[in-house]
């Protein structure tokens, strides 16, 4: 445990509502280091951070730092500038809605909405790429959406402990 | 994930005294949640109109990017040198007497290849040839970004201050590795070859067809071409290099190697690693786009005739002129009213004429 989390101070306040957005930007971060990857594709953990956030943490995760965090993820991997960053904020506002209108949350339930947001993202990526100009073929967004998927549990793990540490420390 | 969170003061209770305004401030989040999407949109059209606007910001973050990179790179590259290290060790007595072997006969063909070139060069003079020249701009750094689906980017050590501008072609040790993109100060942003964008114009060394290699976002290549000979096809190993067509890429620099052949279009490996670039060279466009000045175009030359039977009045006989059909030509047969497919096809011929004269035409 973290000392910050033990003082009730000002800091350990500010450090904790930065946590999530830190996360997020972390996991880009890991997900533009040169890595030898087989099919160089990763799947996209700070998608699946945006929308656990967004779910377990709505008010510190908000759409316009979805946005934000979305606009440092274009600004990373090079593309054109605005399409994470409007996918980062759907997938808040999604994210929000499906909140609002289920209450039940199974392992199960909340993976297979993760592997469908995850496919929608891609699928709209790859669209707004083809609207940008590029002709970039389907199969490697089908694939990221895939790992993505895949990668889930894990994530989800992380972010729950995550999670935890945040609600221990508000106490 | 699936237990409650406990309560916490970031997520307070809700208490019915506070509920119209949570419902207000709810309607004022998801305004603004709509106002945020509305404005991520805005910037994708922005950019859909004028493509230069991301291209300065984009280049800002690659300097930003470039030194969090060259740290990060280090484990990694370090685990890869281990490894190829151990493999080199394993075989270094069959790859020294290989490269032995090799070494022997690259010496007889490099006599030969220099007595070629100077012939080459001989030939040039002789027609007074004007051989573009390949310019290396900066020598840098390259370390590959695994990002998103799709894109196969690598981020440079050396940007504007370097003379490095967008459009430069990227060469590394093994071959070919991209061309910059965007630049920033001090870094650039290399689209790789396998990048979903990337085309690039090649021609298979062994049979000298011409295509594309298109890059897919995945590990291989496709290479897209018109087939040029029945009897010939592309092998696996064959090599793929620059053809030069386009201006960017000089010709002759190793591309990618089929590994594929049998697939449509086939597939090609690059020879330069996408994950290993290391050192590459940054150069000038090869071909620089050519400057129009107005100039009168070029006198006819009378006395070199071009055609084996020069006609002096200018009509081709084959092709009369529709207007005037009695006068068309000294090769239409000289017997009834002169009916060419042209005015048949025109409807000049109002009234279907009958006996033999009609159906003639129809045999020609």
């Amino acid at each position: 445990m973290a000392d910050f989390a033990r003082r009730p101070g000002e800091r350990g306040e500010t450090v904790r509502r930065l946590v999530p957005a830190g996360t997020v930007f972390l996991s880009l971060l890991l997900m533009a280091l040169p890595l030898p990857l087989a099919w160089g594709v990763m799947p996209h953990v700070a998608l699946l951070f945006v929308a656990l956030w967004a779910s377990i943490q709505p008010r510190l995760m908000p759409a316009w730092a979805a946005f934000l965090l979305g606009l440092f993820a274009d600004l990373l991997f090079g593309g054109p500038i605005g399409i994470w960053a409007f996918l980062f904020a759907a997938t808040v506002v999604g994210v929000r809605l499906i909140e609002a209108s289920t209450e039940r949350h199974t392992l199960l339930f909340d993976w297979v909405l993760a592997g469908l947001l995850a496919l929608l993202a891609h699928l709209l990526a790859w669209q707004l790429l083809g609207f940008m100009g590029s002709s970039a073929p389907l199969t490697p967004f089908l694939a990221q959406a895939a790992l993505t998927t895949l990668a889930y549990p894990p994530v989800a793990a992380l972010a729950a402990r995550i999670q935890l540490r945040l609600a221990v420390s508000a106490d | 994930m699936n237990r409650m969170p406990p309560p916490s003061r970031l997520r307070p209770a809700r208490r019915t005294s506070f509920a119209r305004r949570d419902s207000n401030l709810a309607l004022l989040g998801a305004l603004f949640a709509g106002v945020v999407l509305a404005f991520a949109l805005l910037l994708l059209l922005l950019q859909r109109v004028n493509p230069d606007l991301g291209a300065r910001m984009r280049g800002a973050t690659a300097d930003a990017l470039s030194p969090v990179i060259s740290v990060a790179r280090a484990p990694v590259e370090g685990i890869r040198r281990i490894g190829s290290a151990i493999g080199e060790h394993r075989n270094v007595v069959a790859e020294n007497r290989r490269l032995k072997a090799e070494l022997n006969r690259a010496e007889a063909r490099v006599a030969q290849t220099a007595k070629l070139q100077a012939e080459v060069k001989r030939m040039d003079a002789l027609i007074g040839l004007r051989r573009p020249e390949r310019r290396l701009v900066a020598s840098a750094v390259a370390s590959a970004v695994s990002a998103g689906a799709g894109q196969r980017q690598a981020i440079i050590s050396a940007g504007l201050s370097d003379g490095v501008r967008p459009r430069m072609p990227v060469i590394a040790a093994e071959g070919l590795a991209g061309r910059v993109t965007d630049v920033g100060q001090a870094a650039a942003r290399v689209m790789l070859l396998t990048d979903a964008d990337s085309r690039v114009p090649v021609k298979v060394l062994r049979t000298g067809w011409t295509g594309l290699a298109v890059g897919t976002g995945g590990t291989l290549m496709d290479f897209q071409f018109d087939i040029a000979s029945g009897t010939d096809r592309i092998r696996v190993g064959d090599r793929l290099v620059t053809s030069g067509d386009g201006g960017l890429y000089p010709p002759g620099v190793p591309v990618a190697v089929i590994v594929d052949a049998g697939s449509n279009p086939p597939r090609a490996r690059p020879l330069a690693n996408p994950t290993g670039l290391g050192a590459v060279m940054v150069e000038a466009p090869w071909l620089a786009p050519p400057v129009l000045v107005a100039a009168a175009p070029a006198p006819g030359e009378p006395d070199r005739p071009v055609a084996p039977k020069p006609t002096t009045d200018g009509a081709t006989p084959t092709v009369p002129a529709p207007s005037t059909p009695a006068a068309a030509g000294p090769a239409a047969p000289p017997r009834g009213p002169q009916i060419t497919p042209a005015d048949a096809q025109a409807g000049r011929l109002a009234p279907p004429p009958a006996g033999p004269a009609a159906r003639t035409p129809a045999k020609l």
